[in-house]
């Protein structure tokens, strides 16, 4: 508070203590205005606007400089709707404020601010004011349907305009819409709880709605101004007659309506209950079941859709344990035939290898007993011995086998052949003695009984399976080795007897004789040692009846290794035994000559023989060394030949000694 | 009962935005302070009628 003379601040005191003035009655007006201001505040607190403005326009009249009042005056005038008048107190309210000495902070200045900024809101404004003052002109021209829809315009624009909700409610009370009016008197009441128009017109209203309500006011009031029987407006004989909405209601005085004026709250919450029950049931029987069979169907899809994946993954999985089930076995029976075989490749060995030392100790215990080393070296497979064999073990081998080869191959040809030629002969026995022998068969340089084994061979075979049940036909292998070796025969011997025969086998197996390619070798077990008619008669059987030992030996190497490895060195023995064959072919001429000299012929022959057998032995041995003596052997066998030669000469020379002998006898 | 043509009466045009500044302006700002200080001068300066103290 401040002195009205000097503006000093004043204190308790009733002077100025500046300029001395007496404030007293100045600082009552103020106190009676801001006493005016606080009631006007609370008022507005509670909405009674229309209190608010009178006791704000007091604490106005008596100090004009209020600012409080003077802004919260124009707070509720632009409540109600009535912009203008708030505006012109913001605008007051900041010149005074502008015009002190103390300023301070006034909020005027922001509510004018963001009224006039908003643009929009300012726009509305007009408008409706506009058509309020155009609703009030048709009012007083009659037009009452043009001014309500103005009203209803301006109301939709700015719905907190009090006077023209009232004029609006004012004209439906005219029109005798008591409902309406009531509605829009309900709003303004709301707006202004204790506007005394409002409350003017609801009590007209309610007079009309509810008479007996009406009534009782105007009991408790004690008014009596009404005249004659207290009739209520619009009640003629005990009825009432009114419109609501489109609606002409008439009912007696005093009946309870129902709807808003007849409900009460047991009544209501009964009809909530039984509302929520009727829709409850609604639901469950109408809506819950289609939703239900919705769900149930999509569960169904779902379910069915599950199982189709599911009857996919079974077979899946069913196909893939099959997969692993027969891999499994598979492999069971991969490892079984690994180990079968590792068993017999054991087994062939171990049988190799006890073989192999019963030889070399029955060879130790008597070397020339044959018919005993046959017996036990037949237990060694030359095809396998070999394989993996340490270099010890192939030197043993290879020296056995050089001594044995002969008198393998000898006996076991001519058992083969004896038993073919016998009466009643065992094909079977045929077979395994035949085989027996070729294995100890020299490829380079076929024996003279060769051919004749191999047509034996190919017709044992073939009269073997004719002798087979059709079972054991469908599971051997028998025609297929007689259609072997008789090709064997036709391909190599084709000049023979034997290869008419042959022919004429294949023809009766189905095999095009005419197609047959050139000769693929020697059987299984081709001998690479010295092939020994041991005591068969050769091409060179002698003349006078004379028998004679005639070892068609050769002078090949005699062991069991690669044939390229040692291919010089068989090269080189056979030269030799070409080279010796005409040595020992003079060596038999010269046996025809006269008795004197056939000791010295046939002395010459036999040197001539053991010379080439222990050159042969010699050479043989020398062959069975490792791949590094090839050369070594080669030169052994150069050798040979050059003793050959020299045996050649030593026969040609006896045989010209037995000539000059002949000659000095003549 | 109300009536209608007595209550259109109380209703009378609002004012426009644009005619807020003759409002302003012809407003009347006379308060009690007003009044008080004018019968403070009068007592003091005294008027044709009431003379001034002394």
């Amino acid at each position: 508070m401040y002195c009205y003379k000097c503006g000093c601040e004043l204190g308790r005191a009733d002077h100025c203590p500046n300029c001395g003035t007496d404030v007293r009655t100045y600082k009552k007006i103020i106190y009676t205005s801001n006493y005016m201001y606080n009631d006007g505040l609370e008022k507005a607190k509670v909405r009674d606007l229309s209190g608010a403005i009178l006791s704000l326009k007091n604490a106005i009249w008596f100090y004009k400089d209020n600012l409080d009042a003077r802004n919260l005056l124009g707070l509720v005038y632009y409540e109600i709707g009535e912009t203008v008048a708030a505006l012109s107190e913001w605008v007051i309210s900041e010149n005074i404020n502008n015009d002190r000495a103390h300023r301070k902070d006034n909020p005027a200045v922001r509510y004018l601010k963001e009224v006039q900024q908003n643009r929009q809101v300012t726009e509305n404004i007009n408008t409706a004011i506009r058509r309020y003052n155009h609703a009030i002109e048709c009012c007083y021209s009659g037009n009452l349907d043009v001014a309500v829809l103005e009203l209803k315009k301006v109301l939709n624009l700015y719905p907190h305009y009090l006077r023209a909700r009232q004029l609006l409610s004012l004209l439906y009370i005219q029109k005798r819409d008591y409902k309406i009016a009531e509605r829009e008197l309900q709003k303004c009441k709301k707006l202004d709880v204790n506007n005394t128009t409002t409350l003017r017109y609801l009590q007209e209203v309610e007079g009309v709605l509810r008479p007996s309500v009406s009534e009782e006011r105007i009991r408790r009031r004690g008014t009596r101004e009404r005249t004659g029987a207290e009739q209520l407006p619009g009640a003629e004989n005990g009825v009432v007659k009114y419109t609501a909405d489109n609606e002409t209601i008439i009912q007696p005085v005093g009946s309870r309506k129902p709807g808003v004026d007849g409900f009460s709250i047991p009544g209501g919450i009964m009809g909530g209950l039984i509302g929520l029950i009727v829709g409850a049931a609604l639901v469950a029987f109408l809506l819950m079941p289609a939703r239900v069979q919705s769900i149930r169907k999509e569960s169904a899809d779902e379910v069915r859709s599950i199982s189709a994946q599911l009857d996919t993954k079974d077979t899946t999985i069913a196909d893939l344990q099959d997969q692993v089930s027969s891999l499994k076995a598979q492999q069971a029976k991969d490892a079984q035939e690994n180990s079968d075989r590792a068993e017999a490749t054991d087994d062939t060995r171990t049988a190799n290898d006890n073989g192999l030392f019963a030889t070399a100790n029955a060879y130790i215990n008597n070397a020339s007993d044959n018919d005993t080393l046959t017996d036990v070296f037949v237990k060694v497979d030359p095809d396998t011995a070999l394989s993996g064999a340490s270099p010890e073990y192939t030197d043993l081998f290879n020296n056995l086998y050089a001594k044995l080869q002969s008198p393998m191959l000898e006996r076991y040809a001519w058992d083969g052949i004896n038993l073919y030629e016998g009466a009643d002969p065992d094909y079977e026995k045929i077979i395994s003695e035949l085989v027996i022998a070729n294995k100890y068969e020299d490829p380079n340089a076929w024996s003279m009984t060769y051919v004749e084994r191999l047509w034996y061979l190919a017709d044992s075979y073939n009269k073997a399976y004719n002798g087979m049940s059709k079972g054991d036909q469908e599971k051997s292998d028998y025609q297929e080795n007689a259609k072997k070796y008789a090709q064997m025969v036709v391909a190599n011997f084709p000049d023979s007897e034997y290869a008419v025969q042959s022919r004429q086998l294949l023809t009766d197996l189905g095999v095009d004789v005419s197609t047959l390619a050139a000769p693929a070798g020697t059987d299984n077990g081709g001998a690479n040692g010295d092939t020994a008619a041991g005591t068969g008669t050769g091409d060179n059987a002698p003349a006078g009846g004379q028998q004679q030992t005639t070892t068609t030996t050769t002078t090949r190497t005699n062991t069991r290794q690669p044939a390229a490895q040692n291919a010089n060195a068989v090269q080189a023995a056979d030269q030799a035994a070409q080279n010796a064959a005409p040595a020992a072919q003079a060596a038999a001429q010269a046996a025809q000559n006269p008795a004197p000299a056939a000791p010295a012929a046939d002395q010459a022959a036999q040197a001539a023989d053991a010379a080439v057998a222990a050159q042969a032995q010699d050479a043989a041995q020398a062959a069975a060394a490792n791949q590094a003596q090839a050369a070594d052997q080669a030169a052994n066998a150069a050798q040979n030949v050059d003793a050959a030669v020299g045996v050649e000469d030593q026969a040609a020379q006896a045989a010209a000694a037995a000539a000059a002998a002949q000659a000095a006898a003549q | 009962m109300i009536n209608f043509e007595e209550e259109i009466k109380k209703f009378h045009p609002s004012l426009e935005i644009e005619d807020a500044e003759d409002a302003i302006y012809n407003q009347d700002m006379k308060d009690m302070v007003d009044v008080m200080l004018r019968m403070t001068r009068d007592s003091v300066l005294g008027t044709e009628s009431t003379p001034a103290k002394k």
